[in-house]
């Protein structure tokens, strides 16, 4: 057996969690030649981005579900498509009505005109225009999720620079879109959508995007900025379309961590870390439960910040003005996961059929006050009785998902706050309770469902918590808010995966530019570390 | 002829005036209804106006200002002007105190151009006057401001009825609850143009009034313009809604930015671009006010905050998005003047489902007079309700589009250089010699007169 990881012979870094991030930033140490462990807690890598069997021929994508922000230089880098990353794109967003077709927006631009035309031919012709303002402003906010975030209160002239360019990029958006960026960034979905459009039936569906992961309503301020950050995905380098990865999430982190083998990569599961030890103020490995002890030269997590440092390093180790920031990080979850085993497939009421309309997303969001009211009875520390639900048939994409003739449903639901009003520890009791909301909300529109049910898998966030390691059960690692976004992620002046305790950094969600399967955060922190010769 | 025509005899509308006629300008004000003042007698919070503008106008002195207790429904009442016993109470406020000088500076002068066409250099130093502030308090200010007002407060403090009084104010004249982000901004603001005296909002509009008129303005009241009249592309005076032309080469519109643009001027000559932003400008009001004459009732205070704590805050704000009545008892702000309670609620949402009907009001006027009896000991056991003002009929009356007495909604994307928009934060538009000047414009919001002032000033310094 290798000596590698002991006290004389350490890693040149530890990486602590095998989700997508942690997996990227592995990849790429690995790749520049440094002797990298990976240890995840459970029996399989991939974290939140995950495919498991839980009912014998069925693949459900556990969390996470679809795909659009996975940066195209990682997937360059580290040769992803070679290491079997196959992502096909969806076909359509249908959002379907309790009583009509309700409206479906096709990649094909004339389609989607004559749809919306039905509901608003004014709306209709805003669409384009719509599309083509977001996509130039998502063109301007890339180069932020490409780049550890800027420092405003740097003045060395490396950061100066970054400002300065940010300076120019803006002015070179003009005024329009200027006065659109900072719209974008404090108002509501629906604030926002409403400049544009006036069908609810269109606007509902559309703002959506700007609540995931969030403990916020469609007409919080501050949700138009997430409708961009779903708005900057891409497929083959084509903007703003979403895909499925062949064989599930889990797939996008298998072919990660088979690239990161590739690269002489160690990954380890079934292997929980219970404390990274600090000593001097230098982090210089982990203890695993059971007792063992592994040494590096550096640690680097990809785990939520606040789990990292407040169970895994310790405040002991901590500066009281960083821990007491963390403690302000917020975490609230506000989402849950309900997959179904299909023993058929089962119409929706006014689209019947399995083509293309249900190839692609399909949102319950029947209208902003339906959304809004979902989001009322989690501000009052309930799931929604009825919840916005965002469903994929993964089975229609990808036939392996499930037998001939039979289908895997994978439905996102909001809001499932983590906080109930009994507390937390409560979920388990009300778990099957939220998953028959959930249910009893489709049976409406897909009349028949519950008698094609073979199986349920209901995930609350207290599992997501328990079981993913997500704190509170929030998605991405930290709620994608204003004062939680760039230089501010996860505290402001450690915005840049470098953390108070030496030779510890972060590479997950937690760290800028933030959650969603981007892989952003993992690939930046490595060159970071690679640049400061940090590893 | 005068040089200048001033639309709309609101604080702003008087500051603009007796600015420009101290300056040695021949200025008419026009006014709709048959006294000045406009809103200032709607709004209970006279200690917002800017201390350039009294100087500006040689307004007396001002008086120190009643402090307001709050009161819950359990019976409990805290003298927000007493020692308060929260241990974080005294460490946020001086946190607010060291912030405010760089967020009052935002305020005096106008709003730095943000777009492409302008320099950088405004913007540099409106960054440094916050700069100024050093590292840390910078962060903090760049963390806070964009949360809610729930989460900042709850950070320092433990009393939820602190907390709710704290922050009610801070709720209105936005679209927002308590637990809405960016909401912590509107309190930063508020304290930032808050002090510790003022005067009573009906004073004030008679002493501006006696300012323009020693400043040798022109007003006449019961004059309702009906258009701005623009030829060749440039202001050529007003027309009265009976016909009555009156000439000027300078108008400044103090009534509200979506008014002005949208009603008072021909479309043809609004640009579209223009049309648009005066379109999306957010003015959903959610004020009704009402008189109540109650015998009996013992007052804690003369300014009273009837709030239970955020979460009621919170609920009452879902009965606006909702557009419904109240749900739950909404809470208030009374000014107390002997037997006579002014109240003003501010969730009673100009959208309602159903308008404002009769039935409607009296629904109203029922859970308003609930809500008093539930913190004020024999409120009910004697109460004539004098007059009741709907969000319908405060549009109606004050000429306010949506209800809205401020003109456009506080939020992030509707202040300083966005207020209302880009291109019209700076008082002109692209109407030769027309200006704008009311609260709808930077940086408007409560009573401060700044937005009268800087468009004034804009004038002058063309």
């Amino acid at each position: 057996m290798s000596t590698l990881g002991s006290k004389s012979n350490p890693y040149d870094a530890i990486v602590v969690g095998a989700g997508h991030n942690g997996l990227t930033c592995a990849a790429y140490l690995a790749r520049a030649g440094r002797k990298v462990l990976v240890l995840e807690r459970r029996p399989l890598v991939g974290g939140a981005a995950v495919s498991e069997s839980l009912y014998p021929g069925f693949t459900y994508s556990v969390c996470s579900y679809v795909v659009s922000l996975l940066r195209p230089w990682i997937i360059r880098d580290l040769d992803l498509v070679k290491h079997g990353l196959k992502i096909v794109p969806l076909e359509c967003s249908y959002t379907p009505q309790p009583d009509d077709e309700g409206l479906c927006r096709w990649p094909d631009p004339d389609k989607t005109r004559r749809e919306i035309a039905r509901l608003s031919p004014r709306d209709a012709d805003t669409y384009p225009e719509f599309g083509r303002a977001v996509g130039r402003l998502s063109r301007f906010v890339k180069p932020f999720i490409d780049s550890p975030a800027p420092d405003p209160l740097s003045l060395k002239p490396k950061d100066l620079f970054q400002l300065l360019g940010m300076g120019r990029a803006f002015r070179e958006l003009g005024d329009d879109l200027t006065a659109l960026q900072f719209k974008l960034t404090t108002m509501s979905g629906v604030d926002f959508l409403r400049e544009w459009f006036e069908s609810d039936q269109l606007i509902a569906p559309m703002s959506c995007s700007g609540i995931i992961g969030t403990f916020l309503g469609v007409k919080s301020p501050g949700t138009a900025y997430v409708l961009l950050h779903h708005y900057m995905g891409e497929i083959d380098g084509s903007s703003r379309s979403w895909g499925f990865p062949v064989g599930g999430t889990g797939a996008i982190s298998e072919a990660i961590a088979s690239s990161a083998r590739s690269f002489g990569a160690e990954i380890r599961c079934n292997a929980s870390v219970e404390t990274i030890t600090v000593a001097g103020g230098k982090a210089n490995g982990v203890v695993l439960e059971g007792g063992d002890e592994l040494h590096a030269r550096t640690v680097i997590s990809g785990c939520e910040p606040r789990l990292t440092f407040l169970e895994f390093v310790g405040e002991d180790h901590l500066p009281g003005e960083f821990t007491g920031q963390l403690k302000r990080y917020k975490c609230r979850g506000s989402s849950g996961k309900v997959n179904i085993a299909l023993d058929r497939w089962v119409d929706f009421k006014h689209r019947p059929g399995d083509g293309m309309h249900v190839r692609g997303d399909i949102a319950i969001a029947s209208s902003t006050d339906y959304l809004e009211r979902a989001y009322d009875d989690a501000k009052y520390g309930d799931f929604s009785q009825k919840p916005y639900i965002n469903l994929v048939f993964p089975s229609l994409l990808d036939r392996g998902m499930a037998p001939p003739g039979k289908h895997v449903m994978s439905c996102f639901v909001q809001y499932a706050p983590y906080d109930i009003k009994e507390g937390p520890s409560h979920w388990p009791q009300k778990r099957e309770a939220f998953g028959d909301a959930v249910v009893n909300t489709l049976e409406e529109y897909m009349p028949g469902l519950k008698d094609a049910m073979l199986h349920r898998q209901v995930l609350t966030p207290w599992d997501l918590e328990q079981d993913f390691g997500l704190t509170e059960g929030n998605i991405f690692h930290g709620e994608l808010g204003l004062e939680q976004l760039l230089f501010q992620r996860p505290v402001s002046g450690w915005a840049r995966y470098k953390t108070p305790v030496k030779n510890l950094w972060l590479c997950g969600s937690g760290a800028h530019p933030g959650g969603g399967v981007m892989g952003a955060p993992g690939g930046l922190a490595a060159k970071e570390m690679l640049r400061q010769g940090a590893v | 002829m005068a040089d200048i025509i001033i639309v709309g005899g609101g604080h702003n509308g008087l500051v603009a005036a007796a600015t420009l006629a101290k300056a040695g300008r021949r200025v008419t004000l026009l006014e709709r209804r048959e006294n000045v003042g406009g809103v200032c007698e709607l709004l209970m919070d006279g200690s917002t106006l800017s201390p350039e503008v009294v100087k500006a106008l040689g307004l007396g002195a001002a008086e120190a200002v009643p402090s307001v207790v709050a009161a819950d429904s359990e019976g409990r009442t805290l003298d927000l002007g007493g020692a308060i016993d929260d241990p974080g109470y005294a460490g946020w406020r001086r946190w607010v105190d060291q912030v405010r000088p760089a967020l009052a500076a935002q305020l005096d002068g106008p709003a730095p151009d943000i777009g492409s066409t302008a320099p950088l250099m405004p913007l540099a130093k409106a960054g440094l006057a916050v700069r100024k502030l050093g590292k840390k308090d910078m962060m903090e200010l760049l963390r806070s401001a964009p949360s809610c007002v729930n989460d900042w407060l709850s950070e320092h403090l433990e009393d939820e009825l602190l907390k709710a009084a704290l922050m009610a104010p801070a709720l209105h004249g936005t679209w927002m609850g308590p637990r809405s982000p960016t909401s912590a901004a509107s309190l930063l603001l508020l304290e930032a143009c808050r002090r510790g005296v003022g005067r009573a909002p009906a004073a004030l509009a008679t002493q501006l009034a006696e300012a323009v008129r020693g400043a040798g303005v022109e007003i006449e009241t019961g004059a309702d313009v009906a258009r701005i009249r623009v030829e060749g592309g440039t202001v050529a005076g007003v027309e009265l809604a009976d016909g009555t032309p009156i000439d000027a080469p300078i108008v400044l519109s103090a009534v509200g930015p979506k008014t002005t643009l949208l009603n008072l001027l021909d479309p043809r000559v609004v640009p579209g671009k223009t049309a648009h932003q005066a379109e999306v400008i957010r003015v959903r009001g959610t004020l009704a006010r009402l008189k109540l004459e109650c015998d009996g009732a013992q007052w804690p205070g003369t300014r009273l905050r009837i709030v239970d704590d955020p979460l009621h805050l919170e609920r009452a704000f879902d009965d606006v998005k909702h557009r419904r009545l109240p749900t739950v008892p909404p809470p208030l702000e009374v000014l107390v003047d002997g037997n006579i309670a002014t109240v003003n609620v501010w969730n009673a949402p100009f959208e309602l489902d159903g308008g404002w009907t009769g039935d409607a009001r009296t629904a109203l006027t029922d859970a308003v007079v609930g809500s008093l009896a539930r913190a004020v000991p024999g409120a009910t056991d004697a109460v004539r309700v004098v007059e009741v003002m709907t969000p319908a009929d405060l549009a109606q009356e004050y000429g306010l589009w949506g209800g809205h007495p401020m003109h456009g909604e506080l939020a992030l994307d509707q202040l300083g250089p966005m207020r209302p928009s880009m291109q019209l934060s700076r008082y002109t538009t692209p109407i030769k010699g027309l200006f704008l000047g009311s609260s709808g414009i930077h940086p408007g919001g409560g009573i401060s007169g700044r937005p009268g002032l800087l468009a004034a000033k804009a004038i002058l310094g063309r």
